[in-house]
Protein backbone atom coordinates (compact mmCIF):
# COMPACT_ATOMS: atom_id res chain seq x y z
CA UNK A 1 0.00 0.00 0.00
CA UNK A 2 3.07 2.09 0.73
CA UNK A 3 4.27 1.97 -2.79
CA UNK A 4 0.68 3.03 -3.79
CA UNK A 5 1.00 5.96 -2.02
CA UNK A 6 4.30 6.74 -3.30
CA UNK A 7 3.30 6.51 -6.47
CA UNK A 8 0.34 9.08 -5.98
CA UNK A 9 2.80 11.76 -4.10
CA UNK A 10 4.78 11.25 -7.16
CA UNK A 11 2.47 11.12 -10.08
CA UNK A 12 0.90 14.65 -8.44
CA UNK A 13 4.76 16.34 -8.43
CA UNK A 14 4.07 15.79 -13.04
CA UNK A 15 1.16 17.98 -13.36
CA UNK A 16 3.10 20.77 -15.33
CA UNK A 17 6.02 21.21 -17.39
CA UNK A 18 6.94 20.92 -21.29
CA UNK A 19 5.32 19.17 -23.91
CA UNK A 20 8.70 17.01 -24.60
CA UNK A 21 7.37 14.46 -27.15
CA UNK A 22 5.62 16.57 -29.24
CA UNK A 23 8.60 18.67 -29.57
CA UNK A 24 10.82 15.72 -30.08
CA UNK A 25 10.80 16.40 -33.90
CA UNK A 26 10.93 20.96 -33.53
CA UNK A 27 13.77 23.02 -33.51
CA UNK A 28 14.69 27.03 -32.87
CA UNK A 29 17.09 26.14 -35.26
CA UNK A 30 16.98 26.45 -39.18
CA UNK A 31 19.49 26.30 -41.85
CA UNK A 32 19.10 28.12 -44.84
CA UNK A 33 21.36 26.95 -47.70
CA UNK A 34 22.81 29.43 -50.25
CA UNK A 35 24.99 28.89 -53.28
CA UNK A 36 25.96 32.67 -53.75
CA UNK A 37 28.59 35.30 -52.26
CA UNK A 38 25.71 37.66 -51.12
CA UNK A 39 23.56 36.66 -48.87
CA UNK A 40 20.93 38.50 -50.57
CA UNK A 41 20.92 40.40 -53.72
CA UNK A 42 23.33 38.39 -55.23
CA UNK A 43 25.02 39.40 -58.38
CA UNK A 44 23.48 38.07 -62.02
CA UNK A 45 25.07 35.35 -63.53
CA UNK A 46 27.87 36.50 -65.81
CA UNK A 47 26.48 40.06 -65.25
CA UNK A 48 23.53 39.19 -67.57
CA UNK A 49 25.45 38.13 -70.60
CA UNK A 50 25.64 34.78 -72.08
CA UNK A 51 28.98 33.53 -71.90
CA UNK A 52 30.52 31.66 -75.23
CA UNK A 53 31.25 27.39 -74.98
CA UNK A 54 34.82 27.99 -74.65
CA UNK A 55 34.70 30.62 -72.13
CA UNK A 56 35.55 28.87 -69.07
CA UNK A 57 38.71 26.02 -70.11
CA UNK A 58 41.27 26.21 -67.41
CA UNK A 59 44.58 26.15 -68.88
CA UNK A 60 45.17 22.71 -67.56
CA UNK A 61 42.47 21.60 -70.65
CA UNK A 62 44.40 21.01 -73.74
CA UNK A 63 42.68 18.17 -75.03
CA UNK A 64 39.38 18.74 -75.37
CA UNK A 65 36.84 21.50 -75.91
CA UNK A 66 33.58 21.88 -74.93
CA UNK A 67 30.36 22.53 -76.97
CA UNK A 68 28.27 24.07 -74.08
CA UNK A 69 28.08 25.42 -71.00
CA UNK A 70 26.37 23.69 -67.89
CA UNK A 71 23.30 25.16 -67.49
CA UNK A 72 22.44 22.80 -64.35
CA UNK A 73 24.47 21.86 -61.21
CA UNK A 74 23.26 18.89 -58.84
CA UNK A 75 23.88 19.56 -55.34
CA UNK A 76 23.32 16.87 -52.57
CA UNK A 77 24.70 17.51 -48.86
CA UNK A 78 24.35 14.55 -46.72
CA UNK A 79 24.34 16.28 -43.30
CA UNK A 80 25.39 19.44 -41.90
CA UNK A 81 27.05 19.51 -38.08
CA UNK A 82 28.19 21.99 -35.57
CA UNK A 83 31.58 21.00 -34.70
CA UNK A 84 30.85 17.24 -34.49
CA UNK A 85 27.60 17.79 -33.13
CA UNK A 86 24.97 16.16 -36.22
CA UNK A 87 22.21 18.66 -35.85
CA UNK A 88 21.46 18.27 -39.73
CA UNK A 89 20.64 14.82 -41.15
CA UNK A 90 17.91 15.59 -43.28
CA UNK A 91 19.61 14.72 -46.72
CA UNK A 92 19.12 17.49 -49.18
CA UNK A 93 19.99 17.61 -53.05
CA UNK A 94 18.99 19.89 -55.61
CA UNK A 95 19.56 19.69 -59.52
CA UNK A 96 19.43 23.58 -60.14
CA UNK A 97 18.85 25.41 -63.23
CA UNK A 98 21.77 27.84 -62.94
CA UNK A 99 19.93 30.94 -63.25
CA UNK A 100 18.88 34.09 -60.95
CA UNK A 101 15.59 32.87 -60.11
CA UNK A 102 16.26 29.53 -59.09
CA UNK A 103 16.57 29.57 -55.00
CA UNK A 104 20.01 28.41 -54.49
CA UNK A 105 20.96 31.62 -56.61
CA UNK A 106 18.34 34.24 -55.76
CA UNK A 107 19.76 35.24 -52.37
CA UNK A 108 16.66 33.26 -50.92
CA UNK A 109 18.05 29.99 -50.01
CA UNK A 110 17.17 26.44 -49.42
CA UNK A 111 15.57 25.44 -45.64
CA UNK A 112 16.78 22.58 -44.34
CA UNK A 113 15.52 21.66 -41.05
CA UNK A 114 17.91 20.58 -37.82
CA UNK A 115 17.50 19.81 -34.34
CA UNK A 116 18.61 22.39 -31.57
CA UNK A 117 21.91 22.62 -30.32
CA UNK A 118 23.59 22.12 -26.96
CA UNK A 119 23.36 25.10 -25.39
CA UNK A 120 26.00 26.56 -23.20
CA UNK A 121 28.27 25.09 -25.74
CA UNK A 122 30.66 27.55 -27.98
CA UNK A 123 30.61 26.14 -31.72
CA UNK A 124 33.45 27.23 -34.17
CA UNK A 125 32.83 25.44 -36.76
CA UNK A 126 30.21 24.46 -39.14
CA UNK A 127 30.71 21.09 -41.34
CA UNK A 128 28.85 20.22 -44.33
CA UNK A 129 29.31 17.00 -45.33
CA UNK A 130 28.75 16.62 -49.27
CA UNK A 131 28.03 13.66 -51.32
CA UNK A 132 28.16 14.87 -54.70
CA UNK A 133 28.66 18.28 -56.74
CA UNK A 134 27.56 17.90 -60.55
CA UNK A 135 27.71 20.27 -63.27
CA UNK A 136 26.21 18.63 -66.84
CA UNK A 137 27.76 19.27 -70.02
CA UNK A 138 30.42 16.65 -69.40
CA UNK A 139 31.99 14.22 -72.04
CA UNK A 140 34.08 11.22 -71.49
CA UNK A 141 36.78 10.18 -73.96
CA UNK A 142 39.19 7.10 -75.07
CA UNK A 143 42.60 6.89 -74.35
CA UNK A 144 43.04 8.90 -77.45
CA UNK A 145 40.97 11.71 -76.80
CA UNK A 146 38.38 10.45 -79.13
CA UNK A 147 34.78 11.92 -77.59
CA UNK A 148 32.83 8.41 -76.52
CA UNK A 149 29.63 10.05 -74.93
CA UNK A 150 28.28 12.15 -72.55
CA UNK A 151 28.68 11.50 -69.42
CA UNK A 152 26.34 10.31 -66.34
CA UNK A 153 26.17 10.11 -62.92
CA UNK A 154 23.90 8.77 -60.36
CA UNK A 155 21.98 11.55 -58.81
CA UNK A 156 18.48 10.72 -56.42
CA UNK A 157 18.61 7.25 -58.63
CA UNK A 158 18.17 8.72 -61.82
CA UNK A 159 21.45 9.23 -64.21
CA UNK A 160 22.26 12.45 -65.06
CA UNK A 161 23.97 13.80 -67.64
CA UNK A 162 27.01 15.96 -65.70
CA UNK A 163 30.56 14.51 -63.70
CA UNK A 164 30.68 14.46 -60.25
CA UNK A 165 33.92 16.46 -59.30
CA UNK A 166 33.17 16.07 -55.29
CA UNK A 167 35.92 14.20 -54.94
CA UNK A 168 38.22 15.86 -56.62
CA UNK A 169 37.30 19.22 -54.31
CA UNK A 170 38.33 17.32 -51.34
CA UNK A 171 42.03 18.62 -50.97
CA UNK A 172 42.93 20.62 -48.22
CA UNK A 173 38.78 20.54 -47.00
CA UNK A 174 39.26 16.93 -46.42
CA UNK A 175 38.55 15.97 -43.07
CA UNK A 176 37.73 12.34 -42.18
CA UNK A 177 36.45 11.66 -38.91
CA UNK A 178 38.23 8.45 -37.21
CA UNK A 179 35.52 7.38 -35.66
CA UNK A 180 33.21 6.66 -38.84
CA UNK A 181 32.73 3.92 -40.75
CA UNK A 182 33.91 3.90 -44.48
CA UNK A 183 30.20 4.25 -46.29
CA UNK A 184 29.89 7.25 -43.90
CA UNK A 185 33.22 8.40 -45.32
CA UNK A 186 31.58 8.62 -48.47
CA UNK A 187 30.45 12.42 -47.98
CA UNK A 188 32.90 15.18 -47.99
CA UNK A 189 32.83 17.43 -44.95
CA UNK A 190 33.86 20.95 -45.83
CA UNK A 191 34.86 22.80 -42.39
CA UNK A 192 34.23 26.29 -42.30
CA UNK A 193 35.60 28.04 -39.44
CA UNK A 194 32.91 30.90 -37.86
CA UNK A 195 33.86 34.36 -37.11
CA UNK A 196 32.56 34.08 -33.88
CA UNK A 197 32.11 31.21 -31.93
CA UNK A 198 28.60 30.61 -31.93
CA UNK A 199 26.60 29.78 -28.39
CA UNK A 200 22.65 28.62 -28.78
CA UNK A 201 20.41 30.08 -25.99
CA UNK A 202 17.09 27.46 -25.61
CA UNK A 203 13.98 28.88 -27.24
CA UNK A 204 15.51 31.05 -29.45
CA UNK A 205 14.68 31.08 -33.08
CA UNK A 206 17.74 31.18 -35.07
CA UNK A 207 18.98 31.26 -38.58
CA UNK A 208 22.17 28.83 -39.63
CA UNK A 209 22.61 30.76 -43.26
CA UNK A 210 25.31 28.57 -45.02
CA UNK A 211 26.83 29.75 -48.13
CA UNK A 212 29.22 28.07 -50.41
CA UNK A 213 29.45 29.89 -53.42
CA UNK A 214 28.62 28.02 -57.23
CA UNK A 215 27.19 31.10 -58.84
CA UNK A 216 29.87 32.93 -61.27
CA UNK A 217 32.50 30.25 -60.64
CA UNK A 218 33.09 27.48 -63.13
CA UNK A 219 35.98 25.84 -64.88
CA UNK A 220 36.54 23.20 -67.85
CA UNK A 221 38.79 20.61 -66.68
CA UNK A 222 40.20 17.67 -68.06
CA UNK A 223 40.84 14.36 -65.79
CA UNK A 224 42.34 10.67 -66.90
CA UNK A 225 41.28 7.70 -64.55
CA UNK A 226 44.20 5.76 -62.57
CA UNK A 227 45.14 3.40 -66.09
CA UNK A 228 43.83 6.07 -68.39
CA UNK A 229 41.34 4.08 -70.15
CA UNK A 230 38.80 7.00 -70.18
CA UNK A 231 39.63 10.70 -70.14
CA UNK A 232 36.87 13.29 -68.73
CA UNK A 233 35.92 17.03 -69.62
CA UNK A 234 33.90 18.32 -67.03
CA UNK A 235 33.02 21.57 -65.09
CA UNK A 236 33.64 22.25 -61.76
CA UNK A 237 34.38 25.49 -59.64
CA UNK A 238 36.73 28.09 -61.01
CA UNK A 239 40.10 27.58 -59.27
CA UNK A 240 40.30 31.32 -58.19
CA UNK A 241 42.63 30.30 -55.06
CA UNK A 242 44.62 27.58 -55.80
CA UNK A 243 45.80 27.41 -59.42
CA UNK A 244 45.03 23.79 -61.08
CA UNK A 245 47.90 22.96 -63.48
CA UNK A 246 47.43 19.94 -66.06
CA UNK A 247 47.81 16.58 -64.47
CA UNK A 248 46.55 17.81 -60.90
CA UNK A 249 44.09 14.63 -59.28
CA UNK A 250 42.57 17.61 -56.97
CA UNK A 251 41.26 20.90 -58.23
CA UNK A 252 40.45 21.60 -54.21
CA UNK A 253 41.09 24.39 -52.01
CA UNK A 254 38.36 26.44 -54.22
CA UNK A 255 35.57 26.01 -52.45
CA UNK A 256 33.89 29.77 -51.18
CA UNK A 257 31.95 29.78 -48.30
CA UNK A 258 30.79 31.75 -45.28
CA UNK A 259 28.11 31.26 -42.35
CA UNK A 260 26.42 34.01 -41.25
CA UNK A 261 24.38 33.14 -37.88
CA UNK A 262 21.19 35.86 -36.30
CA UNK A 263 18.04 36.03 -33.67
CA UNK A 264 15.08 36.09 -36.61
CA UNK A 265 13.53 38.43 -34.07
CA UNK A 266 16.20 40.64 -33.79
CA UNK A 267 17.21 41.80 -37.19
CA UNK A 268 17.23 44.79 -39.25
CA UNK A 269 17.91 46.14 -43.37
CA UNK A 270 20.96 48.85 -43.66
CA UNK A 271 20.93 50.51 -46.71
CA UNK A 272 22.24 53.36 -48.51
CA UNK A 273 25.00 54.21 -51.28
CA UNK A 274 28.08 52.39 -52.18
CA UNK A 275 30.51 52.51 -55.37
CA UNK A 276 28.29 50.65 -58.35
CA UNK A 277 29.57 47.26 -59.04
CA UNK A 278 31.16 46.55 -55.79
CA UNK A 279 30.25 43.84 -53.18
CA UNK A 280 29.17 45.25 -50.01
CA UNK A 281 29.81 43.12 -46.82
CA UNK A 282 29.14 43.59 -42.97
CA UNK A 283 31.31 41.53 -40.45
CA UNK A 284 31.13 41.27 -36.72
CA UNK A 285 33.08 44.53 -34.69
CA UNK A 286 35.54 41.65 -33.34
CA UNK A 287 36.20 40.29 -36.64
CA UNK A 288 38.93 40.86 -39.12
CA UNK A 289 38.56 42.30 -42.54
CA UNK A 290 41.73 40.38 -43.58
CA UNK A 291 40.49 37.40 -43.02
CA UNK A 292 38.37 37.71 -46.51
CA UNK A 293 40.56 39.17 -48.95
CA UNK A 294 42.41 36.58 -50.79
CA UNK A 295 40.78 33.78 -48.85
CA UNK A 296 38.06 31.24 -49.53
CA UNK A 297 35.96 32.62 -46.44
CA UNK A 298 32.99 34.73 -47.46
CA UNK A 299 31.56 37.47 -45.13
CA UNK A 300 28.85 36.33 -43.03
CA UNK A 301 26.89 39.39 -44.63
CA UNK A 302 27.52 40.53 -48.31
CA UNK A 303 25.44 41.91 -51.11
CA UNK A 304 25.30 43.27 -54.73
CA UNK A 305 25.82 46.67 -55.05
CA UNK A 306 25.02 46.63 -59.30
CA UNK A 307 23.93 50.71 -59.22
CA UNK A 308 25.07 52.75 -56.47
CA UNK A 309 22.50 52.04 -53.75
CA UNK A 310 22.85 48.26 -51.54
CA UNK A 311 20.47 46.97 -49.11
CA UNK A 312 21.93 44.43 -46.53
CA UNK A 313 19.43 42.08 -44.67
CA UNK A 314 19.85 40.09 -41.37
CA UNK A 315 21.51 42.90 -39.74
CA UNK A 316 21.44 41.78 -36.07
CA UNK A 317 20.72 44.58 -33.65
CA UNK A 318 22.63 45.15 -30.33
CA UNK A 319 26.35 44.09 -32.28
CA UNK A 320 28.49 45.85 -33.75
CA UNK A 321 29.43 45.59 -37.20
CA UNK A 322 31.93 46.89 -39.77
CA UNK A 323 30.69 47.54 -43.01
CA UNK A 324 33.04 47.45 -46.26
CA UNK A 325 32.65 47.48 -49.85
CA UNK A 326 34.99 45.79 -52.40
CA UNK A 327 37.97 47.90 -53.38
CA UNK A 328 37.76 46.94 -57.32
CA UNK A 329 34.86 45.24 -59.16
CA UNK A 330 35.49 41.37 -58.67
CA UNK A 331 35.80 39.52 -61.70
CA UNK A 332 32.55 38.17 -63.41
CA UNK A 333 34.00 34.26 -62.78
CA UNK A 334 35.39 33.46 -59.88
CA UNK A 335 34.93 35.42 -56.86
CA UNK A 336 38.37 36.51 -55.60
CA UNK A 337 38.51 39.97 -54.03
CA UNK A 338 41.38 41.68 -53.43
CA UNK A 339 40.69 44.34 -51.14
CA UNK A 340 37.88 46.42 -49.45
CA UNK A 341 37.44 50.12 -48.44
CA UNK A 342 35.31 52.72 -46.54
CA UNK A 343 35.15 50.62 -43.43
CA UNK A 344 32.33 52.23 -41.24
CA UNK A 345 31.86 50.42 -37.44
CA UNK A 346 28.19 51.02 -36.74
CA UNK A 347 26.33 49.32 -33.30
CA UNK A 348 22.66 48.66 -33.60
CA UNK A 349 19.69 49.23 -31.03
CA UNK A 350 16.52 47.12 -30.24
CA UNK A 351 15.21 50.16 -31.82
CA UNK A 352 16.23 49.35 -34.94
CA UNK A 353 14.96 45.74 -35.27
CA UNK A 354 12.41 45.52 -37.78
CA UNK A 355 13.61 48.70 -39.54
CA UNK A 356 15.52 50.19 -42.51
CA UNK A 357 18.90 51.78 -41.49
CA UNK A 358 20.31 53.95 -43.59
CA UNK A 359 24.22 53.55 -44.01
CA UNK A 360 26.18 55.56 -46.87
CA UNK A 361 29.79 54.47 -47.62
CA UNK B 1 8.76 -52.76 -1.03
CA UNK B 2 4.98 -52.12 -0.33
CA UNK B 3 5.88 -49.37 1.48
CA UNK B 4 7.67 -47.84 -1.33
CA UNK B 5 4.78 -47.94 -3.96
CA UNK B 6 2.49 -46.97 -1.53
CA UNK B 7 4.29 -43.82 -0.55
CA UNK B 8 4.69 -43.43 -4.64
CA UNK B 9 1.23 -43.64 -5.65
CA UNK B 10 0.47 -41.23 -2.64
CA UNK B 11 3.00 -38.65 -3.56
CA UNK B 12 1.25 -39.02 -7.16
CA UNK B 13 -2.52 -38.47 -6.19
CA UNK B 14 -1.27 -35.71 -4.39
CA UNK B 15 1.71 -33.99 -6.48
CA UNK B 16 -0.92 -31.08 -7.22
CA UNK B 17 -1.79 -30.06 -4.24
CA UNK B 18 1.56 -30.26 -3.01
CA UNK B 19 2.94 -28.27 -6.00
CA UNK B 20 0.49 -25.68 -5.43
CA UNK B 21 1.09 -25.31 -2.13
CA UNK B 22 4.74 -24.80 -2.61
CA UNK B 23 4.96 -22.46 -5.74
CA UNK B 24 2.51 -20.26 -3.66
CA UNK B 25 4.47 -19.88 -0.78
CA UNK B 26 7.13 -18.70 -3.12
CA UNK B 27 5.10 -16.20 -4.88
CA UNK B 28 3.44 -14.97 -1.97
CA UNK B 29 7.17 -13.52 -0.21
CA UNK B 30 8.28 -10.93 -0.93
CA UNK B 31 10.57 -10.46 -3.86
CA UNK B 32 13.31 -8.28 -5.26
CA UNK B 33 14.95 -8.15 -8.64
CA UNK B 34 16.62 -6.91 -11.60
CA UNK B 35 16.04 -6.85 -15.05
CA UNK B 36 17.76 -5.95 -18.64
CA UNK B 37 16.80 -5.83 -22.18
CA UNK B 38 15.97 -3.86 -25.01
CA UNK B 39 13.41 -0.88 -24.98
CA UNK B 40 11.81 0.07 -27.97
CA UNK B 41 9.71 3.42 -28.60
CA UNK B 42 6.33 3.46 -30.22
CA UNK B 43 4.41 5.05 -33.10
CA UNK B 44 5.04 8.49 -33.13
CA UNK B 45 7.86 8.28 -30.63
CA UNK B 46 9.67 5.66 -32.80
CA UNK B 47 10.00 8.74 -35.69
CA UNK B 48 12.00 10.62 -33.43
CA UNK B 49 14.23 8.19 -31.10
CA UNK B 50 16.01 4.98 -31.13
CA UNK B 51 15.54 1.68 -29.35
CA UNK B 52 18.22 1.07 -26.51
CA UNK B 53 19.42 -1.13 -23.84
CA UNK B 54 17.98 -0.76 -20.66
CA UNK B 55 17.46 -2.40 -16.92
CA UNK B 56 16.32 -1.77 -13.65
CA UNK B 57 14.99 -2.82 -10.31
CA UNK B 58 11.68 -4.05 -8.99
CA UNK B 59 9.79 -5.43 -5.64
CA UNK B 60 7.22 -6.96 -5.31
CA UNK B 61 5.22 -7.61 -2.02
CA UNK B 62 1.90 -9.85 -1.44
CA UNK B 63 -1.20 -8.67 -0.76
CA UNK B 64 -4.52 -10.06 1.67
CA UNK B 65 -5.62 -11.33 -2.20
CA UNK B 66 -3.27 -14.21 -2.48
CA UNK B 67 -3.17 -14.07 -6.57
CA UNK B 68 -2.16 -10.69 -6.55
CA UNK B 69 1.02 -8.43 -5.67
CA UNK B 70 1.89 -4.92 -5.40
CA UNK B 71 4.92 -4.38 -7.39
CA UNK B 72 7.47 -1.27 -7.55
CA UNK B 73 9.84 -0.21 -10.27
CA UNK B 74 12.33 1.92 -11.09
CA UNK B 75 14.31 1.67 -14.32
CA UNK B 76 16.43 3.75 -16.74
CA UNK B 77 16.57 3.90 -20.31
CA UNK B 78 18.59 6.65 -22.47
CA UNK B 79 16.89 6.80 -26.37
CA UNK B 80 19.28 8.18 -28.91
CA UNK B 81 18.96 9.30 -32.35
CA UNK B 82 20.58 10.18 -35.85
CA UNK B 83 21.10 13.61 -34.48
CA UNK B 84 21.39 15.64 -31.34
CA UNK B 85 17.75 14.47 -30.06
CA UNK B 86 17.86 12.08 -27.39
CA UNK B 87 15.63 11.15 -24.26
CA UNK B 88 16.36 10.02 -21.21
CA UNK B 89 14.20 8.43 -18.64
CA UNK B 90 13.79 7.09 -15.54
CA UNK B 91 10.36 5.46 -14.58
CA UNK B 92 9.55 4.70 -11.37
CA UNK B 93 5.81 3.54 -11.18
CA UNK B 94 3.65 0.87 -8.86
CA UNK B 95 1.79 -1.95 -10.47
CA UNK B 96 -0.87 -4.45 -9.75
CA UNK B 97 0.56 -7.35 -10.44
CA UNK B 98 -2.07 -10.93 -10.69
CA UNK B 99 -0.60 -14.33 -11.26
CA UNK B 100 -2.64 -16.45 -13.61
CA UNK B 101 -4.19 -19.89 -12.30
CA UNK B 102 -2.11 -22.50 -14.20
CA UNK B 103 -1.61 -25.26 -12.60
CA UNK B 104 2.51 -24.88 -13.65
CA UNK B 105 5.49 -24.31 -12.09
CA UNK B 106 5.84 -21.89 -14.18
CA UNK B 107 4.19 -18.40 -13.16
CA UNK B 108 2.26 -16.17 -15.64
CA UNK B 109 1.47 -12.60 -14.66
CA UNK B 110 -0.47 -9.74 -15.65
CA UNK B 111 0.32 -6.24 -14.63
CA UNK B 112 -0.75 -2.87 -14.57
CA UNK B 113 -0.19 0.58 -13.10
CA UNK B 114 1.51 3.69 -12.59
CA UNK B 115 3.37 6.37 -11.44
CA UNK B 116 6.36 9.03 -12.59
CA UNK B 117 8.87 9.29 -15.15
CA UNK B 118 11.55 11.67 -14.81
CA UNK B 119 12.28 12.40 -18.33
CA UNK B 120 15.50 14.97 -19.90
CA UNK B 121 15.30 15.96 -23.13
CA UNK B 122 18.99 16.50 -25.33
CA UNK B 123 20.14 18.53 -26.70
CA UNK B 124 17.83 21.71 -24.49
CA UNK B 125 18.83 20.33 -21.36
CA UNK B 126 14.67 20.15 -20.54
CA UNK B 127 13.95 17.73 -18.02
CA UNK B 128 10.32 17.42 -15.76
CA UNK B 129 8.44 14.23 -14.33
CA UNK B 130 5.57 12.90 -16.39
CA UNK B 131 2.64 10.93 -15.34
CA UNK B 132 3.02 7.57 -16.29
CA UNK B 133 0.82 4.28 -17.32
CA UNK B 134 1.65 0.76 -17.13
CA UNK B 135 0.72 -2.70 -18.37
CA UNK B 136 3.00 -5.71 -18.98
CA UNK B 137 2.83 -9.52 -19.05
CA UNK B 138 5.74 -11.44 -16.99
CA UNK B 139 6.84 -15.02 -17.39
CA UNK B 140 8.91 -16.25 -14.57
CA UNK B 141 9.55 -19.98 -13.03
CA UNK B 142 11.98 -20.65 -9.75
CA UNK B 143 14.78 -22.13 -9.71
CA UNK B 144 14.90 -23.57 -6.26
CA UNK B 145 14.06 -21.48 -3.15
CA UNK B 146 15.46 -18.33 -2.90
CA UNK B 147 16.06 -17.45 -6.76
CA UNK B 148 13.92 -16.81 -9.75
CA UNK B 149 13.89 -16.60 -13.44
CA UNK B 150 11.83 -14.41 -15.63
CA UNK B 151 10.56 -12.51 -18.85
CA UNK B 152 8.99 -9.46 -18.49
CA UNK B 153 7.55 -7.08 -20.99
CA UNK B 154 6.15 -4.26 -20.36
CA UNK B 155 4.59 -0.91 -22.06
CA UNK B 156 4.58 2.35 -21.08
CA UNK B 157 2.52 5.22 -21.86
CA UNK B 158 4.15 8.49 -20.66
CA UNK B 159 1.11 10.74 -20.52
CA UNK B 160 1.64 14.60 -21.97
CA UNK B 161 -0.89 14.92 -23.60
CA UNK B 162 -2.62 17.21 -20.73
CA UNK B 163 0.34 19.89 -21.41
CA UNK B 164 -0.32 22.78 -23.22
CA UNK B 165 0.73 22.60 -26.84
CA UNK B 166 1.45 18.53 -26.46
CA UNK B 167 -0.31 16.75 -29.75
CA UNK B 168 1.07 13.46 -28.42
CA UNK B 169 2.10 10.93 -25.61
CA UNK B 170 5.62 8.50 -25.27
CA UNK B 171 4.77 5.23 -26.42
CA UNK B 172 7.80 2.65 -25.38
CA UNK B 173 8.02 -0.99 -24.64
CA UNK B 174 10.22 -2.81 -22.80
CA UNK B 175 11.33 -6.91 -22.87
CA UNK B 176 13.52 -7.86 -20.03
CA UNK B 177 15.21 -10.67 -18.61
CA UNK B 178 14.70 -10.84 -14.88
CA UNK B 179 16.63 -12.42 -11.75
CA UNK B 180 14.31 -11.97 -8.87
CA UNK B 181 15.01 -13.26 -4.96
CA UNK B 182 12.39 -14.60 -2.76
CA UNK B 183 13.18 -12.87 0.54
Amino acid sequence: MRFLLIAVLLFCFSCDGDPIFSNLDQSDIIIVFKASYASNDPRSWWDGASPSANSFIDDSAVNSVPENLPDKVLIDIGEVRANNDRFSIERFYRNADMTDDNELFSGKGITVPTSDLFPDKNYDTIKVFFRKLIYNQASYYNHSWEYIDDNEEKFGNSDLPGYDSIHRLKYEQADYDEDEDEVNNIVYPFVIDLPIPFEYKVGTKTIIEIRINFKNSLKYYEYGDSDNEYYYGYYSLADSFVNVVEGDFYIGGNIQAGVNIYETEKTLIVKGSAPAGRYVVAIHEDDDISNYIGTTLIPPLATWCDDGSYKLNNIESGKRYKFYYSSTTPPVNGVNIDGFSGEKIVEFEESDINTEVELNL
Amino acid sequence: MKKVILTIIVLFMFQSVYGQRVRGDYFNRPQAGIWFGPAAPLFETAEEVDSALSGGAYAKVSTFYRPVKIGLDLSYQHHKSASLTSVKMVPVYSSLQYRLPIKTPINFVLKAGGGVTRIWMEPDMVSQWDPTFMGGFEISFPLGKWINVGLRTDYLMLYEKHLEGADINGHFFNVGLSLFFNL
